[in-house]
């Protein structure tokens, strides 16, 4: 059986997702969570194969889950929409990946969590039409993000690129801003999607060259 | 001119040459076989690992910063296969250089090439072996020669960033650039090469591992501004004995920031820190990692116009 676990920001949205991924041939849930912060305390007690998430009620969490999915070597299957969505998941090192609308119904669902699981890549075709037009205009997915505005820091995670400029270690973020360890994880992995990073070092690099960091 | 050879001299000189091959292919594993127990695998849980060098016998390991992206559960995998829980005590994203600390004594520290005459080992052309321990294969090693140099300074140290032709594999990242002393002249890194085979002279990480252990941090030359590069006016160009075609104009001063301090303004145009001439915010890094934190500096600027020099103390980041 494949394990599913359910990651949506309401009740109501966890509940019908449940409901679809619970009757799908093969699958059984193995949990519910808010987002990404209750996921990274249940990741490994459950051991999910693959994570189904709504973010049509916004992406902030994205980079945290695929950074959850990737530690926890489970998959994600995605319901939302926008371009911005299907860039920061075709340029994760995921295995297995799902982006589907998000009035996708039960036979799709339980489809592609089974894509997933066997580490295959799934767009639906309304999502795949925007990948096309995407392309016919030249304008590579990674660029979409930058022309939707998403690459702009916030406050915040300014002042976590600075920490991290400095050298510091994720703990000693935490525990100079005040914050959990996972809301440390969640703005970094925030800031590397935002700059199109992929490492701390480029990061600072890309932060500097922006204007984000003092010198 | 043309010179003779018989038969039986024919083979003997072929003789000699395999011999000299066969010599030079023993001592060249030999060396391998020595430095190999001071390279360990470093995994921090992410879908690659990387390599790190053993840079002390009492459990200190340098690796790539980019090579503990994750900084929570790291363990080193030892030559003799015991695997480590490994703990982080310091990065320095600016160099790509992190510092680990396995808790425990006694183990096969790399030998490391030394500044000589002023000048960080690895001449250009020299052979070296780069060592690794990529993924779950094992040692492997990839013979090339020193091909560039790049030489800089930090805080007055000298450095280098050696370039070589051995091809640096995934994984390779943190790994060693050993001469045929079998001594470490450099690190690898395959973030900063981009397909290049780029390693960090032992200088350069002796120098981060140094303040690593000192204050967990890399503590360089800070002024506190954010600036943004801007094309200079032609006309002052030619005015003027500028020989550059750009500055970092200053767009935010950091409250109680040595730049602040040092009477740098908001709308300042900056065009040299010491000796490095400032065109984009690459050269701003470059000139401020040269210089150490509480070194004085004159700062090259135009204000209003008019070409200023400021003397500022640099700073600590805090």
């Amino acid at each position: 059986m494949i394990r599913v676990l359910i990651v949506a920001p309401y009740a109501s949205l966890r509940a019908g997702l449940h409901a679809l991924a619970a009757e799908a041939e093969g699958c059984t849930v193995v949990g519910e969570v808010g987002g990404s912060e209750e996921l990274d305390l249940l990741l490994a007690a459950t051991c999910p194969d693959v994570l189904l998430a709504d973010v049509s009620g916004g992406t902030d969490d994205l980079p945290c889950l695929i950074e959850l999915a990737l530690r926890g070597r489970a998959g994600l299957a995605v319901l939302g929409e926008g371009t911005a969505t299907a860039g920061r998941l075709a340029s994760s090192a995921l295995h297995g990946w799902a982006y589907l609308h998000p009035e996708a119904d039960g036979d799709e669902i339980g489809a592609a969590v089974r894509a997933v699981a066997a580490g295959l890549v799934v767009l639906d075709g309304s999502h795949a039409a925007l990948l096309k037009t995407a392309a016919a205009t030249n304008a590579p997915v990674k660029d979409s993000i930058v022309a939707e505005g998403g690459d702009s820091l916030t406050a915040r995670e300014r002042e976590v690129l600075q920490l991290i400029a400095q050298g510091l270690a994720n703990k000693n973020i935490a525990a100079r801003l005040t914050i959990s360890l996972s809301t440390v994880k969640f703005h970094v992995a925030s800031i590397l999607a935002k700059l199109d990073a992929g490492s701390r070092t480029e990061a600072v690099t890309t932060g500097a060259r922006r204007g984000y960091v003092l010198l | 001119m043309t010179q003779e050879t018989t038969p039986a001299a024919e083979g003997s000189n072929s003789s000699a040459a395999s011999g000299i091959l066969q010599n030079f292919s023993a001592e060249l594993a030999g060396i391998v076989e020595r430095a190999a127990p001071s390279i360990v695998r470093v995994d921090d849980g992410s879908r690659l690992t990387a390599t790190g060098i053993l840079w002390t016998a009492d459990g200190i390991v340098a690796t790539t910063s980019h090579g503990v992206e994750r900084d929570e559960d790291i363990t080193v995998e030892l030559s003799d296969g015991r695997t480590l829980p490994a703990m982080l005590i310091g990065r320095d994203p600016d160099m790509d250089v992190a510092l680990l600390r396995v808790d425990t004594t006694g183990l096969p520290a790399a030998v490391l090439a030394s500044v000589e005459g002023g000048v960080p080992a690895g001449r250009i052309g020299e052979l070296v072996v780069a060592l690794a321990r990529p993924g779950r294969t094992g040692l492997q090693a990839s013979l090339g020669i020193i091909s560039g140099r790049l030489e800089s300074q930090s805080g007055g140290q000298p450095e280098s960033v050696l370039q070589t032709d051995a091809t640096l594999y995934p994984g390779f990242s943190g790994g060693a650039l050993i001469d045929m002393q079998g001594r470490v002249v450099g690190m690898t890194n395959l973030l900063f090469g981009r397909g290049k085979g780029i390693a960090l002279s032992t200088a350069i990480v002796q120098n981060a591992a140094n303040a690593l252990l000192a204050h967990g941090r890399v503590r360089r030359g800070y002024l506190g501004i954010v600036t943004q590069a801007v094309t200079l006016p032609a006309g002052m160009v030619q005015a003027s004995t500028l020989t550059q075609e750009s500055g970092l104009l200053i767009m935010q001063v950091g409250a109680g920031s040595p730049a602040e301090q040092g009477g740098l303004m908001l709308g300042d145009t900056l065009l040299a820190v010491g000796e490095q001439t400032v065109q984009n915010v690459d050269d701003l890094r470059q000139g401020l990692r040269s210089h150490g934190a509480s070194q004085a500096v004159a700062l090259k600027l135009l204000r209003g116009g008019e070409l200023r020099l400021l003397n500022v103390t640099l700073g600590v980041e805090n």
